[in-house]
């Protein structure tokens, strides 16, 4: 077929239809003309002539309606006629369809709200080439490696084209005679940027050339962002010397816009080669340590290399390294990848859960939100009957109406959709606009983007599907002579279509308000429970004194001076140190043993989460002291040297023995003296809010030299008024100082509580959104069901009925319904309850409690809808009723 | 040539035999038209009329030409069938 004429004339049919029709009847008319003459050059008389002419052309109009058939867009013209007739309806009745869209566009925009989640976060790739071939390692659920232990992995594997390392670290960035700025990067191997396929915004990035000699290249490739903000988009920055912790850099590259690292939720601002690590973590010397395992490892497959066979081939690595440091790995040690960018399987795993049950619950939502739809379109529908019964009539063929009211949904659909689609917008600007209280650059930004515009589409045309195809179907299956007559559907008793939205609604309902609330419970408990410190009235301040070139010597000093300093200012019940607060990211953790039992390999030794505090800090902190002593200023010279460990630690390693006195070490050196129990604490959350009891041990800080301090005061004063106090007390110190997470430990917890809160916000949305759907359908629902039955209603109360046997027998219909609808809600609830339990926290997903409310809550909900129409039934005048009709 | 001619002619060459309502033709040629095998103007006719005359497109004159080719062989090959009963 010649296409560029096909498309030329569907053009002009779209957009010169007036002509066209003016052509069309010139054509026929010429034709009725002509044959008209030679009609009466054959000698005709004129009427007669003109009859025969008519009669040899046919049916003129339909005729011409075929020739409009012929042009092409029959089906967009239709569907505009449909359009517009749809409109038409709809703004007859407005109350319906402000409520109906209403509705849809909460539910689509709640699920867009959620898709725009899950396309952000899970779905995204990295913006590099060929994302797909990279895999993260991982290894018996932890993520790091140690740089030794990375070195024997790259060189040995045959799976990798490359193999890079990486790892997460503030510094503190001078530019010149700026303020010092705290900034995160990444202190990345030499093929890292080799690995990613990446080009610089601006000159170079590094390359494995400058990671051979630790210390002996100085470069520092610098983000978009940062390039932008502290750069001023300085063209000219190429070149520049930047310090980083007090180190000089050279400025080689601007990374492009959009990257912003290999962890989608963390944002670097810097990358320096792993081996300036000296430079920039002074003292460090972990590249030479097989047992500190810090890094972050990302391989690039081969081509045609499965991730299966990746993994065998790391596990053959880890077995041959096993033999060799029986202390490090042992032989059960798996490897295996995952998908890059949320710190492989650590974070991906509860993310993934998290959109699965947002997923599931908000097409709950939506689906209710349907189901209510439906109810009220079939209420509408009977009211159509007489409508659609005359067009039937007339001879409308089915399939033809069938369209038409298909449109009407479709139109209510995408009216919803477009404003869920905008109110999800701003959802997502609210939630990307929330900035947590952290030091961490902590992604939350999320926005809508094309895919997700799609998604909106896709759920608008299946609602449609969802909501309006029952009710048309009803609709048309109208029997004429009932329906012109505007008599009641002959089916008062028995179940209908309506009772059944009735029941799925109770259902739904039952399902998203118990989900709704295990999840806000569950947060309440999470508020509740035991930190092992006490958030209220304390404040922190952290700093980090080796960037200022200070040595041990001179830290313990400043340390020492600020303790004594703050303590003598008003209103400070108590100081004290501490190296890294609980709760925040980047504990150090170590293994604990007993001196004098048996070395156990490394897969069965215990693992203990290690803090360095001075004395004074455990009541700053509020953390209690069950038994024995606090550190004292003696500690400070005593060996074997003192430690405080948890009462965790204690269960595990001394059950039914007095562990007071006792000793324990952190090495498998048998020379070492160990260190000396004084005191046992309470055991708090150090990791992670949701995590089991955990051991802990507690060093005494100036026996243990340490690179971020925190100072934590307990104080009656405010925390704004007591943050700026020790601001001033550090910088009167020290005013080189760069200062991070001042304030309130309450603001701190941010966030390790932003899972719970988010998925309470979330939930708790839902879930109030749940209710009154419920509420508004049941009640349009019963309202119409009573204005159905009304002329039944008076003939009863004609005949003697007693208004008590009338609600009864309205009553009766309600109960059995809602029966139904919740036993069939809290089954599902209890299937479902399963999937939700990976984010519940100190609360069982069959939690009675919760159940009892939200069944009772239904209910309530279903009386008082029914209460209303109810009441007005018994009101109503028999005689009234049957003049109505 | 315009519709009418068009009309006149089949009943014409056919020798009468292929009557139909001549107001059928109209659907068929505007088909025709839309999908480019023909093309129409309007031109004044003989009598000093507007009317729109149709021809065949050069797509036209070539499927016309596959067509008829394929006509024949159906209706020989029809004709050989036939003839063997």
């Amino acid at each position: 077929m010649p296409w560029v004429a096909v498309i030329r004339n569907t053009l002009r049919s779209l957009f010169k239809r007036r002509q066209l029709e003016v052509e069309l009847h010139e054509e026929f008319e010429y034709h009725l003309q002509h044959e008209i003459e030679a009609n009466l050059r054959a000698g005709m008389p004129p009427d007669e002539a003109r009859l025969a002419a008519l009669r040899l052309i046919g049916p003129i109009s339909l005729q011409q309606e075929e020739c409009r058939d012929s042009r092409g867009v029959a089906f967009f013209e239709t569907s505009l006629r449909d359009v517009r007739y749809a409109a038409r309806m709809l703004r007859r009745t407005p109350l319906f369809t402000a409520a109906a869209i209403v509705t849809l566009a909460l539910g689509i925009g709640a699920n867009t709200t959620v898709f725009t989640f899950v396309e952000n976060i899970l779905l995204r790739r990295l913006p590099v080439r060929e994302p797909h071939r990279l895999a993260f390692l991982n290894r018996d659920g932890i993520v790091n490696v140690s740089y030794p232990t990375y070195l024997d992995l790259r060189d040995r594997n045959g799976v990798f084209s490359h193999l890079a390392a990486y790892r997460f670290v503030p510094v503190s960035m001078s530019v010149q005679l700026r303020e010092n700025c705290r900034v995160w990067g990444y202190a990345a191997s030499g093929n890292y940027f080799d690995e990613l396929g990446i080009q610089p915004f601006l000159g170079r990035f590094f390359g494995p050339a400058e990671d051979d000699q630790p210390g002996a290249n100085a470069v520092v490739v610098i983000s978009h962002r940062l390039w932008r903000d502290r750069f001023a988009s300085d063209p000219n920055v190429l070149g520049r010397q930047v310090k980083l912790n007090g180190y000089p850099f050279t400025v080689v590259g601007v990374s492009a816009a959009g990257f912003t690292g290999t962890e989608l939720i963390l944002s670097a601002d810097y990358w320096v080669p792993l081996s300036m690590v000296a430079a920039i973590e002074p003292g460090s010397d972990w590249l030479r340590s097989r047992s500190a395992q810090n890094l972050w490892a990302l391989g690039r497959l081969k081509p045609g290399v499965l991730q299966s066979q990746a993994e065998a081939d790391l596990n053959r690595i880890a077995q041959d390294l096993a033999g060799v440091y029986p202390d490090i790995l042992d032989r059960k040690t798996r490897f295996h990848l995952s998908t890059p960018g949320l710190l492989g399987q650590a974070l991906r795993g509860p993310i993934t859960t998290f959109g699965l049950v947002l997923t599931g619950i908000g097409a709950l939502v939506l689906l209710l939100a349907c189901v209510n739809l439906a109810g009220m379109l079939t209420a509408r529908s009977s009211d159509r009957r007489r409508e659609v019964g005359i067009r039937l009539a007339l001879g409308a063929g089915k399939l033809r109406l069938f369209r038409q009211l298909m449109t009407e949904s479709l139109l209510l659909a995408l009216s919803g959709a477009a404003t869920g689609f905008a109110l999800a917008f701003g959802a997502c600007r609210i939630f990307s606009s929330w900035h947590l209280a952290l030091d961490i650059p902590f992604e939350t930004a999320i926005r809508p983007n094309a895919r997700v515009l799609c998604f909106t589409a896709a759920v608008a045309f299946a609602t449609t599907l969802l909501f309006g195809l029952l009710p048309t179907l009803q609709t048309l299956r109208t029997d004429l002579i009932p329906s012109l007559k505007n008599a009641p559907g002959t089916r008062l008793r028995g179940w209908g279509v309506r009772d059944l939205i009735v029941t799925g609604q109770i259902a739904l309902s039952v399902i998203l308000v118990i989900c709704s609330v295990l999840v806000v419970r569950s947060l309440q408990r999470a508020l509740d429970v035991k930190l092992g410190f006490e958030p209220a009235h304390a404040i922190s301040a952290s700093f980090d004194l080796r960037l200022q070139g200070y040595d041990s010597q001179r830290s313990r000093a400043f340390d020492d001076a600020l303790v004594a300093k703050v303590s003598s200012l008003p209103g400070m019940r108590a100081v004290g140190l501490i190296n890294d607060f609980p709760l925040r990211i980047g504990e150090d953790s170590s293994a604990v043993m007993r001196p004098d039992r048996p070395t156990p390999p490394p897969s069965e030794r215990r693992e203990a989460v290690v803090y360095k505090i001075s004395e004074g800090y455990l009541k700053a902190a509020g953390t209690r002291l069950l038994r024995g002593r606090d550190f004292e200023s003696r500690d400070r010279q005593v060996s074997p040297a003192p430690v405080i460990v948890n009462q965790a630690l204690t269960n595990a390693l001394f059950p039914k023995e007095d562990p007071i006195g006792k000793r324990i070490r952190l090495n498998t050196s048998p020379a070492d003296p160990g260190l000396e129990i004084v005191g046992i604490t309470e055991t708090g959350k150090y990791e992670s809010l949701g995590e089991d009891p955990k051991p802990a041990i507690f060093l005494p800080i100036q026996q243990n030299g340490t690179a971020e301090t925190t100072l934590v005061v307990r104080t009656e004063l405010p925390p704004v008024e007591a943050s700026g106090m020790l601001r001033k007390a550090i910088l009167d110190l020290d005013p080189d100082l760069t200062l991070y997470a001042v304030g309130g430990l309450q603001d701190q917890l941010s966030l390790p509580l932003f899972p719970a809160r988010a998925a309470a916000i979330v939930l708790g949305i839902f879930g109030i959104h749940a209710i009154v759907l419920a509420a508004t359908g049941l009640f349009a629902l019963m309202a119409y069901a009573v204005a159905r039955r009304t002329r039944e209603i008076g003939i009863r109360m004609a005949l003697g009925a007693r208004p008590t046997e009338v609600l009864s027998s309205i009553f009766r219909r309600t109960l059995l319904l809602s029966a139904v609808g919740i036993s069939t809600g809290t089954l599902a609830a209890l299937a479902a309850g399963r999937l939700l339990s990976a984010i519940l926290y100190g609360i069982s997903p069959r939690d009675p409690l919760t159940y009892a409310t939200a069944i009772l809550l239904i209910a309530l909900v279903a009386l008082i809808a029914c209460w209303h129409p109810a009441t007005r039934a018994i009101h109503i005048d028999p005689v009234t009723t049957l003049r109505e009709e | 040539m315009n519709g009418w001619a068009i009309a006149k002619r089949i009943v014409q060459v056919s020798g009468n035999v292929l009557q139909v309502q001549q107001g059928s033709l109209y659907p068929a040629l505007h088909r025709l038209e839309h999908q480019g095998w023909i093309k129409a103007e309007w031109k004044d006719s003989e009598n000093r009329r507007r009317a729109k005359f149709y021809a065949l497109t050069a797509a036209g004159r070539k499927r016309l030409k596959s067509e008829v080719d394929n006509w024949y062989r159906l209706s020989n090959a029809i004709g050989l069938v036939i003839e063997t009963i």
